[in-house]
């Protein structure tokens, strides 16, 4: 005589059937229970994992672009200024008369200093790492000895009355300017802000920010819910009741996590795309042309020093023009808006907490959910 | 089923014992955990030659070199070894401010193959003895010199100084040909120095090579070294006679523009260094003789020619050596070079330092630059054209003493006084009293108590 299985079992794989064989409890339903419940803890604890993971890294790139990249830039953008019109008023210092130079040279001491701030917010918001902090101390080093060709200029300018001597100083200025413009500081200080420029675009277009890496966890949590309505469709058909109020819970707690997780991550990338803008209008108006003297081309001075700039720096030096329609007050403006765009970039209200302990909540209500429905019908082994 | 189990257990045996063998070794450091650092003032065409000297080295030992090239070398060098952050190797010009390093113990010895040293003329190994720290190991070096250049020539244009006719004899052989040439293109209407001075941050230095140049080759290689170790004062005949002799070789020239704002493009104030020798290839040329250093050939390869291409080496520029003042103790040449130092002693960098000095790396750059070894073992084929093999030849023949370029073997307040006065000197030549006694208050002060001795080498 040949035992004949029951028609479930034999569908199950070799070592499950021998478990079950062993148990000597056969359930049909319990198998197909205890499978569901597998599934979605399963399918759950996917969900979680990627979403964690993108969330996770959509953020830190949110937070390193807005709270580090964005601030590297604009420091370096505001040290290009400050070092041009630092140089526009040194030059513009030995055109004018005792009472211009004293103003201009408070000009250029400013400018200097607000440079070297800048230099150290770079510094410190630096995303790049080696090929900046090279420059960074390539900058510096240049700038020491911009202002002692400075301060040798001035000394051999004197008052201008020695005329040999005066003329020294004033090739000295113009030494001084073409370390300033002409390969020299502004140009290290420029590779240093596209390096910065760079990072920061490459954070802004980042792919965690992108549709694709949404897919990452949508998809599993797609799934999971196509799985979670399949499992109330077979208990409803099973045991003949409308809805199972564990799973209804858990899909609902889903719904609501995906719809989080999407809309915190969007705003994140939205607001980032607006710090980018923001950042790009300060840069542009912050794109200062250096010029020739302006209002001092009287003096032989400011003569000389046209000449002599044109000749040695290859541009004209002794003035800097902001961009037409741009005004001090508006660049104030546009960068504090910019900065408090870039603050404000990186906001994750709570998601990082929000992702486990909601996850925690859809396992329980899962598990509970299935968990109760074996209990009521006793189909649980003894 | 035993010898199964016998074989089985050799064969186990076997591979921990191979396992044993191969696991240290593969996991033993390799010494190249880290890049290398490497610091000099070469930028451009010169820094990307440099890369392909490291590339070599990359190849030729796994290791990974990279190389940073600043303007303001000496402040960041001085910077990051005040901050305890030195690069690993450095590359340096200046001898002064090598000894700087040297005296406060920064600099780390080297193992270095006695083969490759004595593959370096006795010329530069006195110049590499000299950099050596006080009670330092004899068994090390500290100093290479990774390439060199020669400083006592005068470039020129052979096709255009044919075309001046019976003014032009060849090359001139000595001060009073040179000054007689100079002073027949001057008459004839025409400019004969291409002079530049601007070099920021260093402005003025080319200056300084004439006058060392001058002083070398008219009172002599011991009068020159007396006034390098700051034991000659600036107001001594010597120096005097070597700015005089200057001065009046420029007068065949009007050299600085009576109006500065107008007549900037010809200011040699303003003129680049570098730049100051293109119009020498003009038609017709804006200026017939340039005093530069073999690197600037570089330069000249650079410039577009009025017919189209650039400068051909022996068709389109040509150089002479200085000449002699014809006195005794003259025969010596004025010599610059780019010193190889380590900074944090490592096994990779005493790989690398030993890589650059090996005469493998020594072909590297004369094959693709305009770089000069003084590794003897490096030959002349190795240059691609004969103006190179004759500065090749003059920076390791044995004959000449070689005399690095004084200023930089000044200390440094010192070397920068003098780059001042001739900044000031051109601007008023007649100011000469005042300059140079005011170097010789600067002398008094920054010499203090260096009692180091330059030699040039080879002078015995």
């Amino acid at each position: 005589m040949t035992a004949t299985l029951p028609h479930p079992i034999t569908r199950l794989p070799a070592w499950w059937r021998r478990r079950v064989l062993l148990s000597g409890r056969l359930s049909t339903t319990r198998i197909v229970l205890a499978r569901l419940r597998a599934a979605l803890l399963l399918g759950i604890v996917l969900v979680l994992a990627t979403s964690y993971l993108a969330y996770q890294q959509a953020h830190d790139t949110v937070t390193a672009a807005g709270s580090r990249s964005a601030i590297a830039v604009l420091n370096a953008s505001v040290a290009q200024q400050a070092l041009i019109e630092a140089d526009a008023a040194m030059v513009a210092g030995l055109a004018g008369n005792v009472v211009q130079r004293g103003a201009q040279a408070t000009t250029y001491r400013d400018d200097l200093a607000l440079a070297g701030q800048s230099l150290q917010g770079v510094g410190q918001f630096d995303v790049v790492g080696n090929p900046v902090s090279l420059d960074l101390q390539q900058v510096e080093g240049q700038l020491t000895i911009y202002s002692g060709l400075v301060a040798q200029a001035y000394v051999d300018y004197g008052d201008g009355t020695a005329t040999d001597s005066a003329r020294l100083g004033l090739v000295e200025v113009v030494y001084a300017s073409k370390l300033m413009h002409s390969g020299g500081i502004l140009d290290t200080l420029h590779a240093l802000f596209l390096a910065e420029q760079q990072a920061f675009d490459a954070q802004v277009s980042s792919g965690w920010l992108s549709a694709p890496a949404a897919l990452l966890w949508a998809v599993p949590a797609a799934a999971l819910l196509v799985l979670l309505v399949a499992t109330q469709i077979v208990l409803a058909r099973r045991f003949r009741r409308k809805l199972n109020a564990g799973l209804l819970a858990a899909t609902a707690l889903l719904l609501i996590l995906a719809g989080c997780i999407g809309v915190i991550t969007g705003i994140e990338a939205s607001r980032l795309d607006g710090t980018r803008d923001a950042v790009a209008t300060v840069l542009a108006d912050r794109r200062v042309t250096p010029g020739a003297l302006s209002g001092g081309g009287g003096t032989w001075e400011a003569r000389v020093l046209d000449g002599m700039c044109g000749q040695a720096a290859q541009v004209g030096c002794g003035s800097a023009s902001l961009p037409r329609g741009v005004t001090p007050t508006r660049q104030e403006t546009d960068a504090t808006d910019a900065t408090d765009r870039a603050a404000a970039a990186p906001d994750e209200y709570g998601l990082r907490y929000v992702i486990p302990g909601l996850g925690a909540v859809v396992i329980a209500s899962l598990w509970l959910g299935i968990h109760l429905r074996i209990r009521d019908y006793r189909y649980e082994a003894r | 089923m035993i010898r199964a189990r016998t074989g089985l257990t050799r064969l186990a045996v076997a591979l921990s014992l191979v396992a044993a063998g191969v696991v240290p070794v593969a996991c033993a450091p390799s010494g190249c955990d880290r890049t290398l650092e490497v610091i000099g003032n070469w930028t451009g065409t010169e820094a990307t030659d440099f890369g392909k000297v490291l590339d070599g080295f990359h190849q030729a030992t796994g290791c990974t070199a990279l190389y940073h090239g600043s303007q303001s070398l000496d402040q960041e060098l001085q910077a990051d070894v005040q901050q305890g952050d030195p690069p690993d190797l450095a590359m340096l010009s200046s001898p002064g401010e090598l000894q700087f390093y040297a005296d406060q113990g920064d600099l780390r010895g080297f193992p270095l193959d006695d083969n490759e040293i004595a593959a370096y003329p006795s010329q530069w190994r006195v110049l590499e003895e000299q950099l050596r720290p006080r009670d330092s190991d004899p068994t090390l070096q500290y100093a290479i010199v990774f390439k060199a250049d020669l400083k006592s020539a005068v470039w020129y244009d052979p096709e255009a100084m044919r075309a001046l006719g019976p003014r032009w004899t060849g090359p001139p052989t000595s001060w009073a040909g040179l000054t007689a040439l100079s002073s027949a293109i001057g008459a004839a209407g025409k400019t004969p120095w291409c002079l530049g001075m601007e070099a920021t941050p260093n402005s003025g230095w080319p200056g300084t090579d004439w006058i060392e140049d001058i002083l070398l080759h008219q009172s002599g290689v011991s009068a020159y070294q007396d006034w390098a170790n700051g034991r000659l004062s600036w107001l001594s005949a010597p120096v005097q006679n070597a700015w005089n002799a200057w001065g009046a070789l420029l007068s065949a020239q009007h050299t600085i523009p009576d109006d500065p704002a107008a007549d900037a493009a010809q200011d040699p104030l303003l003129t680049n260094f570098a730049a100051a020798g293109t119009p020498m290839f003009g038609s017709p040329p804006g200026c017939y003789l340039d005093h530069k250093a073999s690197f600037v050939m570089s330069s000249y390869q650079s410039v577009a020619l009025p017919g189209g291409g650039n400068p051909q080496p022996a068709a389109d520029y040509a150089f002479f050596p200085f000449p002699s003042f014809g006195g005794a103790d003259t025969a010596g040449e004025e010599v610059s070079a780019d010193i190889g130092t380590v900074f944090r002693s490592s096994q990779p960098a005493d790989q690398l330092i030993a890589y650059l000095a090996s005469t493998d790396a020594q072909r590297i750059w004369p094959g693709i630059g305009s770089a000069f070894s003084v590794d003897s073992e490096v030959a002349l084929s190795d240059y691609a054209d004969p103006e190179k093999r004759q500065v090749a030849t003059m920076l390791t023949r044995t004959t000449d003493a070689l005399c690095f370029d004084a200023s930089d073997l000044m200390p440094p307040a010192m070397s920068t006084a003098f780059t001042q006065a001739v900044l000031r000197y051109l601007i008023d030549p007649g100011s000469l009293p005042d300059l140079l006694a005011g170097l010789d208050q600067v002398r008094a002060q920054a010499y203090g108590a260096n009692t180091r001795t330059y030699t040039c080498g080879g002078s015995g």
